[in-house]
């Protein structure tokens, strides 16, 4: 592992897919272009992104998930077992049509142009899901590089689509095995490659606690129904536990947000993180890489005055919005780490922005031009913060 | 009088659908060699066996329109790749359909609200023009724009 300095400043994974890489991809899906013809251009597109954020001195890098149509649907093509299926074909098939329409009209997207990996047959990985990105990414720069993967809980969710998954696996609980499998393989290898962060997904987790009383809600990954939300909550700590065993020699993340589908704010999840703490507090992970820019997520006391959080887990601080045009100023980024301080000591604070700049390829949700400013607004105020640690004020 | 059998002229030709009463609140309309099951006027409820007359008549206009689409486009040289249309309609006074005393206003559609998905390699000029020819060779898009409010919007989808 690469050594990070206090206050490293990092992104969420995705950055916004420029025309020619949207058009590219289009192509690729269709079957107009072959695998190795994306990557080509994939590979100029990672280039931009990594200097960019080597132009803004970010200190852990990622490759902005170029190569993916979105943040866990990209696995399908690395699986056996496993379909897209658009919302359109999946209207066909789930009996809760009625609500399938809530959630395309909360969305304001057609069903066609959101897709659901979904278990088709037994699930088997084909080839790596994320160390191919990562050997590239390692070939471009010398910084240290964070790797994204989507958790088991968000796989096991998204693709148990009980009308048509229950033909293959017994339970949800079935599948999940099958999943836990390829991450820990998936994990190991990264390990062995010498990726310095492995930060897994699971924006699901704020659905279960944050969406009382409905089997369904508008976010994309949790389009199956789920159970009770306990229940749902441990598995979902049994699962992320198990992929994260033997995982001492790296960093581990986990990701959690309130989506990030829409610059209009009232669609997005709103709570604390306080009913999560029971749940966070004994995952086997480093650093909860979290949203702290609005208010929606929150006061940090929320999580913080757990001893166990405090004690047990480094904190990805969420200081900028990704989805808004306005930069945050350096100021109040600083103000905002200066009271996550008063919970955790500065070797266990991270800065990153709330989530990615563009989670959906289709639907990013900011500029590169804005996206860069916002990552040298966290490095100047990383940069403060270094400089008072240094030479603490008289 | 007219007929729509075969040889009938343009001109002349009546769209026709026989609708009978099943039970309850449901009815069955024949059309040609075609039946469907009509479930209520307006439903409040969150299911129901089948659609209502309302929903017909929001998914009719939009089926007239995804038509047109497909006859329109090829002749712009556009080639579109999916289609999806949302609407949505609101009542005037969906209180005077209930029979409420004393209640203001009228039961019909006041105004019917369509978001029209494209993805397309066509530039959004393009589209505009694609649509404006739709509309103008809709015929439900025409009759309904006489007595309702018709709020639609395109949105090209890469």
């Amino acid at each position: 592992m690469k050594e990070l300095p206090l206050f490293p400043v990092t992104t969420v994974g995705s950055w916004p897919r420029s025309s020619t890489l949207l058009r590219a991809q289009r192509q690729k899906q269709r079957g107009q272009i072959s695998r190795a013809e994306f990557d080509k251009i994939a590979d100029t597109e990672v280039r931009e992104v990594l200097r960019r954020q080597e132009n803004a001195e970010v200190d852990l890098v990622t490759d902005g998930e170029q190569r993916r149509d979105n943040f866990y649907s990209f696995v399908t093509e690395k699986l056996s077992g496993v379909q897209l299926m658009t919302l359109a074909e999946m209207l066909e098939v789930v009996e809760d049509k009625a609500g399938f329409e809530r959630i395309l009209e909360t969305l304001d997207v057609p069903a066609f142009a959101i897709s659901n990996p979904t278990c088709v047959g037994p699930v088997k990985r084909l080839s790596p899901l994320t160390l191919d990105e990562y050997l590239y990414t390692r070939s471009q720069t010398d910084r240290p590089i964070k790797v994204t993967l989507p958790g088991p809980y968000l796989l096991t969710r998204a693709m148990w689509v009980k009308e048509v998954a229950q033909k293959v696996y017994p339970s949800k609980e079935a599948l999940g095995e099958d999943v836990v499998n390829i991450l820990q393989t998936e994990i190991q290898e990264l390990i062995q490659a010498g990726a310095d962060f492995i930060q897994l997904d699971e924006p699901v987790l704020t659905e279960l606690v944050f969406t009382s009383g409905q089997t369904r809600t508008f976010m994309c990954a949790a389009l199956s129904a789920r159970a009770d939300p306990t229940e749902e909550l441990e598995f979902a700590v049994s699962l992320i536990n198990r992929v994260m065993e033997n995982t001492e020699n790296v960093r581990t993340g986990l990701h959690i947000c309130r989506g990030n589908w829409s610059q209009k704010e009232s669609t997005l999840l709103s709570g604390s993180y306080f009913p999560l703490v029971p749940y966070l507090s004994r995952l086997k992970v480093q650093q909860l890489v979290l949203e702290y820019a609005t208010p929606r997520a929150g006061e940090l006391a929320a999580l913080l005055d757990s001893p166990e959080i405090r004690a047990g887990k480094e904190l990805g601080l969420g200081v900028v919005n990704p989805r808004t045009p306005q930069v945050e100023p350096s100021e109040a980024i600083v103000e905002r780490v200066r009271e996550a301080l008063q919970y955790l000591p500065a070797g266990k604070v991270f800065l990153n922005p709330d989530c990615g700049f563009g989670t959906f390829s289709n639907r990013p949700i900011n500029s590169g031009e804005v996206a860069s400013a916002k990552l040298k607004a966290m490095v100047e105020a990383a940069t403060v913060l270094r400089q008072e640690i240094a030479a603490p004020a008289q | 009088m007219a007929s729509n059998g075969p040889g009938t002229s343009q001109e002349e030709f009546k769209w026709k659908a026989r609708v009978s009463w099943v039970t309850g609140e449901r009815s069955v309309a024949y059309s040609r060699n075609n039946s469907f099951l009509i479930e209520k006027q307006a439903s409040f409820k969150e299911k129901d066996p089948h659609p209502s007359a309302i929903e017909y008549l929001l998914g009719a206009l939009g089926g007239d329109i995804a038509a047109g689409f497909q006859t329109v486009a090829p002749r712009f040289g556009v080639s579109i790749e999916a289609l999806e249309i949302s609407l949505s309609g609101q009542l005037n006074n969906s209180l005077t359909m209930l029979g409420v005393i004393g209640e203001a206003g009228h039961p019909g559609l006041e105004t019917i609200e369509g978001r029209i998905f494209i993805s397309t390699e066509a530039t959004e000029e393009k589209i505009e023009k694609v649509w404006q020819s739709v509309q103008d060779r809709s015929p439900l898009f025409n009759t309904l724009k006489r007595a309702v409010k018709l709020d639609f919007s395109l949105v090209i989808v890469l």
